[in-house]
């Protein structure tokens, strides 16, 4: 298909079962913009990254290449770096980005965030300037439920052999299975405080301590801590003044939940970058940056958050390269 | 690189509340920060910082014992140091780093409103 007439966002599945149609879709997307002088942004993993270097040659030092794991380890993270993508190339009339966000290894959390992220990316472009992104999925090792979620939020479907429009889109709406399950209930032990705002202070001190018995290690207690008071701060806000929170260990993750009665209806406010001038919301932007997941169900039920921060780590590589 | 020595507490005591004291120094000139900042605060300690710092020349913060500082304490400091400006400056003396890393997260770190001292050892 041609692309001299792509005048909007374009979101497009790649469907690829072994490494040779990766290459194959992948190469010839990417060939077919440095051939156009497009600018190219290719997310991927750091294996799948050195065989684009390879299968590319000389051609991918005109590529830009970023670590998923690194840009998508949580997947909120990914909308703002293609933003900036897109913001980098105000001259460009088309850009090209290659995301593969889902793999085998995700857990059922990241799994269903990625998801409503490959949901959002819609929503978010939606307005904005031309640009075209491939996302790869890897049917020979994800379910076929991921496989339908993905014909539900690309427009497109291809394969290494073939281009067509999904039947299936739904565009950015996420009022969907799987993208609005409820979440599931916890069956570890759970330390539970209930806060307004004269308790915020205390409310850090439990955090801390129920974080720290779960083995959270030094260094991101701080960080921990902070992301939980700013959820816990927009509770006393915006979300009827008080809220209950629950703290818990699961596999690797300490995980800490805020829920209020409040309610708001804005998917992306999570992922906005703040304007340094404004007195524009910063506590959930913090809370992606500063945590490892963070999950958002807002209904006429109320808010629930969902931070998780893995026990054993350091500050995401993410953050520290938004220092430089 | 040493801390600079901030002179003991002279009973100015400029903003106290149950989770903050701020005290004058005058070595250098400037205030210390001793507790937290949070939304129930932030706004009283911008407010009152803006009255105390009238006829200063650059104020020097001690923060290293401002052990907790949220989104809105940051913006309150910064408020105080856009209100000051723009021929003074706030200087920060031992920010902690989470603390900083939030500033920076946030979208805070290129305005020239605060500067981290150099006499400090985290200082940019």
């Amino acid at each position: 298909m041609s692309t001299a007439t792509l005048e909007r966002f374009r979101h497009e599945a790649l469907l690829y079962s072994d490494w040779t149609e990766f290459v194959a879709g992948t190469v010839r997307f990417i060939r077919e913009g440095l051939d156009r002088h497009e600018p190219v942004f290719v997310v991927e993993s750091q294996q799948k990254i050195e065989m684009l270097h390879a299968a590319l040659g000389d051609s991918a030092d005109k590529v830009t290449f970023a670590n998923m794991a690194e840009v998508g380890a949580n997947p909120a993270r990914i909308i703002p770096a293609w933003q900036d993508f897109v913001a980098a190339h105000a001259d460009a009339t088309l850009l090209r980005g290659i995301g593969e966000p889902i793999w085998a290894g995700r857990t059922p959390e990241e799994l269903v965030e990625c998801q409503r992220h490959e949901a959002l990316l819609n929503t978010a472009f939606a307005a904005g300037r031309a640009w075209w992104l491939l996302c790869p999925y890897d049917t020979a090792h994800l379910p076929q439920e991921v496989i339908a979620e993905a014909r539900r939020s690309h427009e497109f479907v291809s394969t290494s052999q073939s281009i067509d429009l999904s039947k299936d889109f739904q565009s950015g709406h996420l009022s969907r299975t799987p993208l609005d399950l409820p979440f599931a209930e916890p069956t570890q032990t759970m330390t539970r405080f209930s806060f307004n705002r004269s308790s915020l202070s205390a409310l850090r001190g439990e955090v801390r301590r129920a974080a720290e018995s779960r083995g959270l290690s030094a260094g991101r207690l701080a960080d921990f801590v902070a992301a939980v008071n700013e959820v816990a701060t927009n509770s006393v806000v915006h979300g009827g003044g008080r809220g209950v929170a629950r703290v818990w260990k699961d596999r690797d993750l300490v995980v800490c939940e805020i829920k209020d009665t409040g309610n708001f209806d804005d998917p992306l406010a999570d992922r906005r970058r703040p304007d340094p001038e404004a007195a524009s919301p910063r506590g959930l932007w913090l809370a992606n940056h500063l945590c490892d997941l963070v999950q958002i169900r807002s209904g006429p039920a109320g808010t629930v958050v969902r931070l998780h921060i893995k026990v054993e780590s350091h500050p995401r590589i993410a953050v520290l390269s938004d220092l430089n | 690189m040493a801390d600079p020595v901030f002179s003991p507490p002279s009973g100015r005591t400029v903003y106290r509340d149950r989770q903050l004291v701020v005290d004058r120094t005058e070595r250098p000139l400037g205030l210390r920060f001793v507790g937290e900042i949070d939304l129930t605060n932030s706004g009283a300690i911008s407010s009152a910082l803006r009255h105390v710092l009238d006829g200063l020349a650059n104020i020097h913060l001690d923060l290293r014992q401002l052990v907790f500082c949220d989104v809105s304490g940051i913006r309150a400091l910064l408020n105080v140091a856009e209100a000051v400006g723009p021929d003074r400056r706030l200087l920060l003396h031992g920010l902690a780093p989470e603390i900083e890393r939030v500033i920076r997260v946030v979208g805070w770190s290129d305005g020239a409103a605060f500067s981290f001292c150099g006499c400090e050892e985290n200082a940019e």
